[in-house]
């Protein structure tokens, strides 16, 4: 399903309207407030992600689609434009409700989509953070889904960080928590056997994102591969790390305290 | 309950089939991942940045490690390899360098305090406070046999030619400067220190 998906996510970037960018002024004030150009609760959105739904909800192959997520669907083909921004307001800034977990999914895939096209349109000179030194994205300040190690060339053995909204990847320091900037009690976690894949594991805040070694297996999709890679998230989860979400995997967890 | 993307979560296989997996009809998803997992041992490793010791340079290293150190558990150094993200070698290492796991596990790796005494042809082990207190002993003989204090011509020296010293090249700043300031007390001329670059 997610290979459907992600389908007519492409399909629907293909040729959509760039959206209204941030000018030099809401950069300016961006910066001056230490935020990300277009951090969702600074940025408002226009329309272009709902064109992004509308073309995601008609192209994708419903045959891959099991019946309550068909259903989750035509519900979101239906509904009127305030309760589709309300839902995307929710995704992005608030609270997704239980019900409302099937939907959200397609909504973060078109909405992932308008902020990868607009992020892709934003000159790199604009994003904030400082380089190596954000945990958080410098183009929209969405936590990172997973990191990936690069195998080789100028940026050898580099963590890059990929973003959860906007696809956009920026470098970070190793064996340092994403979510807390600490170094100090740094542990990995691997299943055995597999080499590619660990979970970075922090216990001064007791939170873990994955790292990905890219020399191990050379083709990864971070998304796609954190969603592969969820049996690790069980047994990790299990000795007690938390992580932020896989926008896919949205719903109601076992949460603890918000970061 | 309301999940925002910003929150922490424990995954679980419960927490799985009661999230959007779940509500988008894949259930038992979550309950098969965990019995698929389950035959799997979790392995811990840690990656410890540290400085190589081999010259002053001091390249970053990041050195792995099987076994979780903050749990006490047995652990073996398993790589070395370059810091990316230093800013000296950026990830890079000489071949010395490189090969410093060889170095770490060599049979012939100096770990305490060892002393060869005249006549003998083998090395004891002694404990610290012997080394200590014998390289003190011997300097200071040296020390007062072979200290001058002014040369021929009666100009004042204070010199210590027939010792010499080695430092490390993997010291701060501050060691260097108290290394410095010990050997040139003394002085000793024969002061080869590598963190000097």
């Amino acid at each position: 399903m997610i290979a459907a998906l992600v389908t007519a996510q492409e399909a629907a970037l293909h040729d959509l309207p760039p959206g209204s960018l941030p000018g030099a002024a809401e950069i300016a004030k961006a910066k001056l407030v230490g935020r990300a150009p277009l951090d969702p609760a600074l940025w408002t959105r226009d329309a272009s992600w709902r064109v992004a739904l509308s073309r995601i909800l008609a192209k994708i192959d419903r045959a891959m689609l099991p019946e309550a997520a068909d259903v989750a669907r035509q519900a979101l083909e239906g509904a009127p434009e305030a309760d589709l921004e309300a839902l995307a307001g929710r995704f992005l800034d608030g609270g997704v409700r239980p019900q409302e977990a099937a939907q959200s999914v397609f909504v973060a895939a078109a909405l992932q989509v308008a902020w990868t096209r607009m992020a892709a349109l934003l000159d790199a000179g604009d994003l904030g953070g400082a380089e190596g030194d954000s945990g958080t994205c410098p183009a929209c300040g969405s936590p990172p889904v997973a990191g990936l190690i690069a195998p080789g060339g100028t940026k050898f053995g580099h963590r890059h960080l990929h973003c959860s909204l906007c696809a956009t990847a920026w470098r970070y320091v190793r064996v340092r928590c994403v979510h807390c900037g600490s170094t100090e009690k740094i542990s990995f976690r691997n299943l055995a056997g597999t080499s590619f894949v660990r979970a970075e594991c922090c216990e001064t805040c007791g939170g873990y994102s994955k790292v990905f070694y890219l020399e191990s297996v050379k083709v990864l999709e971070p998304l796609a591969d954190d969603l592969g890679s969820l049996g690790l998230d069980v047994l990790v989860g299990e000795e007690g790390f938390a992580r932020v979400p896989n926008p896919f995997v949205l719903g109601v967890m076992d949460t603890t305290d918000a970061d | 309950m309301a999940v925002t993307r910003r929150q922490f979560m424990k995954v679980s296989a419960a927490g799985l089939a009661a999230s959007s997996v779940g509500a988008l009809g894949f259930t038992g998803a979550g309950e098969a991942l965990a019995a698929g997992v389950r035959p799997f041992k979790l392995e811990r490793a840690t990656e410890t940045r540290n400085a190589c010791p081999y010259c002053a340079v001091a390249c970053g290293v990041l050195i792995y490690t099987m076994g979780d150190r903050s749990k006490n558990a047995r652990s073996e150094i398993i790589h070395i390899e370059g810091d990316p993200d230093h800013p000296v070698n950026r990830g890079t290492l000489c071949p010395r360098g490189a090969a410093a796991l060889d170095f770490v596990r060599s049979p012939n790796r100096l770990k305490y305090p060892m002393v060869r005494k005249p006549g003998s042809d083998k090395f004891e082990r002694i404990s610290w406070d012997a080394a200590m207190d014998r390289i003190a002993k011997l300097m200071k003989e040296d020390r007062d046999k072979n200290f001058v204090a002014k040369n021929r011509d009666g100009v004042t020296v204070n010199r210590w030619l027939t010792t010499g010293f080695f430092g490390t090249s993997s010291q701060s700043n501050e060691a260097g400067y108290l290394t410095y300031k010990l050997v040139r007390a003394t002085g000793i001329l024969g002061l080869e220190d590598q963190a000097r670059i």
